[in-house]
């Protein structure tokens, strides 16, 4: 098989990042996003100040607040942080359609083949990087190499801002020196189980057999045996994700009364409300689609710059686009409403099923 | 190794470790039963390196000693043998020849050396567990138990002693739905057990059998990572699973203010009903709340729709709520009295339900989006 280009990328410090972008008043401070120090809450992400001070993510806004009493304590805004996503995830789109986002602030890119037709990965990878700072003002880390585990582990190299390449012929050595911690899927309790057994860098790591990994680890011991080998085949799979929600309807019969035709867009443009707000969703596009008795189909679409969720707005701007179709003047069998540049992500094979709210404040 | 053992008492010892064995492995000798003679006993062990099995049956032993076999192919030969006794002796290179009135079988095995090492555990740290109370409390938590490998936090029961009191706790979640249960206990004493630890499912699945069997005390112990369990002649040993737990309690809900009192067998079956015709990827019902009415509903472009309507006790605001109907159902097949609570917020929030006599038990269940 072909040797794959994958580039991990991941914006610096995130959720913290954004805030003192938005609010001068909290660049250069220790700011933590999270939950408030009197209550339950955990530290979602903290800037590079807050961590000088020992603070990490996921642990107590009370401990955090113990070890830094003068940081910044900022809630969560998530719109904000999704908007920054949506950027960013627009602008990989620029390069290839294999992303596979991990969260908010986190993809995997598969660049062995790009769009622009970039040679070398580092230079897409060099690239995005530069082109995050310009369109957000925030940056970001990357790993380039031949898999994910290896572009996973070597963007966390170089924070902030940082950019690090695994060659192939560098993996060995890069794995080896790797201190165990580091290799994603060892937590806190295996790390131990690994030190009390001499295991401490990636060379140990290599020097064990399968069979005594197997019989350490258990079933996770195969996979600790080709991390350390630089083996890893899981492809960057791209979430695919909805592009537009929508509704339509064939009259009864074919129709050329306009006012008609506007009751029947009332009537979709309150189910496509209902469509978006299931999803907690909006879009910037609205496209009307018009068949004619004879079956020929004509579109009409127009974006706005705020985010369209209501029905009313769609009325009135599906009202306006169909003066310029030929609708009235030819009978209309069929009329459409589509909403599209969603705001949110939502996945094609929807499971509708909600997730317990764990990570909630 | 040579001895001599009934037919039925070697086949028990044989499918009980069938389980564990492992069917794909990298290391032979996983499948295989480790087989050893010695004092009148015959002790059979198997282990997958997570969870292992080690019990001991009668047997005359006519010359002690060890050796390892394929476990499913030994288990298939005793199966089919005459209800007689057997003589199982081991020649020269592992070779096993077994004689069962004119029936022979010479097969191959494995030399006991390459077996893994099994624990010999200190009981003396033990808590006493009683088995029908083991066996509840796995039941109503297992299957929210996750089946997502990545999620490996959660593929298992995570269980502790709530601080300060004697009360053991089990909590399982998938992400979409939760099963606590809480029951007292008669004495406490592990670290382990205050702390918090997950079970692995294999493990628990198990245990469960061992629960099943009969109801004599369990002793449950704790040893580097394993979770040591024994009754009787048998000792389960499982390897506790190496995350954390998320915080559950974070989703429990405080304020869910509308609350139904629902006849459990009539919901079970009317969901049993609906089900049919819900999608068979989503299994999304329907649920809508009117004054002392629910209607549960399902429906599938391709093959139709369904209504159900049941008399519950309900007095908010109409309210119309998704749920997955497995999910429900699973609930309501381990409930052990006749009315069950189920508390909501809204369409979009958790539904917590009880049994209508506090029992310890709660679940949790996010709703769908229809």
């Amino acid at each position: 098989m072909r040797q794959r280009k994958i580039i991990h990328v991941d914006m610096d410090a995130f959720y913290a990042a954004v805030e003192q972008r938005d609010n001068p008043a909290l660049r250069g401070k220790p700011v933590i996003v999270g939950g408030d120090p009197s209550s339950r809450g955990v530290v979602a992400t903290c800037s590079y100040e807050a961590r000088a001070f020992g603070i990490h993510s996921a642990m107590s806004s009370a401990r955090a607040y113990q070890l830094c009493p003068h940081a910044a304590f900022v809630r969560p805004r998530f719109d904000a942080y999704r908007a920054v996503s949506l950027q960013i995830r627009e602008l990989f789109h620029e390069y290839t359609d294999i992303v596979e986002p991990l969260s908010l602030d986190e993809a995997f890119l598969d660049v062995t083949e790009n769009k622009p037709g970039i040679e070398y990965a580092s230079h897409v990878a060099r690239e995005i990087l530069q082109k995050i700072f310009q369109r957000t003002r925030l940056t970001a880390s990357a790993g380039v190499s031949y898999n994910k585990f290896l572009a996973k582990v070597a963007s966390d190299v170089k924070k902030p801002a940082g950019l690090t390449v695994v060659t192939p012929e560098q993996a060995e050595e890069f794995i080896a020196m790797m201190p165990i911690r580091r290799f994603h899927g060892v937590g806190r309790v295996t790390e131990k189980r690994m030190l009390a057994r001499g295991i401490v860098n990636g060379s140990d790591l290599r020097q064990c057999s399968l069979e005594d990994l197997q019989r350490w680890f258990g079933k996770s011991g195969q996979y600790y045996y080709d991390i350390a080998r630089g083996v890893d085949r899981r492809a960057v799979v791209p979430n695919r994700v909805r592009k537009s929600i929508g509704k339509e309807t064939t009259m009864d019969e074919d129709c050329a009364d306009k006012g008609e035709m506007i009751l029947v867009l009332d009537k979709l443009a309150k189910k496509v409300e209902a469509l978006l707000s299931a999803r907690n969703t909006s879009g910037l596009t609205l496209t009307l689609k018009v068949k004619y008795d004879d079956f020929q189909n004509v579109t009409r679409s127009l974006t706005q710059l705020e985010p369209i969720e209501n029905a009313e707005t769609m009325l009135s701007l599906a009202e306006k686009m169909l003066d310029r179709t030929e609708a009235g003047i030819r009978p209309v069998r069929l009329l459409g409403l589509t909403i599209s540049n969603l705001t949110t992500d939502i996945p094609v094979d929807e499971t509708a099923q909600m997730e317990l709210p764990f990570h909630l404040n | 190794m040579h001895f001599t053992v009934e037919k039925d008492i070697l086949l028990k010892g044989l499918s009980r470790v069938q389980a564990i064995v492992e069917k794909r492995n990298t290391i032979p000798v996983l499948s295989n039963v480790l087989i050893e003679g010695a004092d009148g006993e015959l002790q059979l062990t198997a282990t997958d390196l997570e969870v292992g099995m080690r019990s001991v049956y009668p047997a005359n032993i006519k010359k002690p000693g060890k050796i390892t076999v394929a476990a499913k192919k030994i288990y298939e030969i005793i199966k089919e043998l005459p209800d007689r006794e057997i003589s199982f002796n081991v020649k020269e290179n592992s070779w096993i020849e077994l004689k069962c009135g004119k029936a022979q079988f010479n097969i191959v095995g494995l030399s006991a050396d390459e077996f893994p090492h099994f624990p010999q555990p200190d009981k003396a740290n033990f808590l006493q567990l009683s088995s029908k109370l083991c066996k509840e409390m796995i039941e109503k938590t297992l299957f929210a138990v996750s089946h997502d490998e990545s999620k490996y936090n959660l593929n298992g029961i995570y269980c502790c002693v709530r601080p300060e009191t004697n009360y053991l706790r089990m909590v399982a979640t998938d992400g979409h739905r939760l099963s606590l249960i809480d029951k007292e206990i008669e004495s406490v004493s592990s670290d382990e057990l205050k702390q918090g630890l997950i079970l692995p499912r294999k493990g628990i699945m198990e245990l469960k059998k061992l629960a099943e069997e009969s109801d004599s005390e369990l002793l449950i112990g704790f040893m580097d990572n394993n979770a040591v369990v024994s009754k009787q002649q048998t000792v389960i040993i499982m390897r506790l699973v190496d995350g954390e737990f998320p915080d559950y309690e974070r989703v429990i809900p405080k304020t869910n203010e509308h609350r139904a009192d629902i006849a459990v067998d009539p919901l079970l079956h009317a969901l049993r009903r609906m089900i049919i015709l819900s999608s068979e990827k989503s299994r999304g019902v329907k649920m809508t709340f009117k004054e002392n009415q629910l209607v549960v509903s399902s429906s599938n472009p391709e093959l139709g729709d369904a209504r159900e309507e049941l008399d519950v006790d309900y007095v908010g605001p109409e309210l119309e709520v998704g749920f997955n109907a497995r999910y429900l159902l699973d609930i309501l097949q381990v409930q052990d009295q006749d009315q069950i609570q189920l508390f909501l917020k809204d369409h979009v929030s958790p539904g917590l339900l009880k049994p209508a006599q506090e029992d310890g038990y709660l679940a949790v269940v996010m709703p769908m989006r229809l």
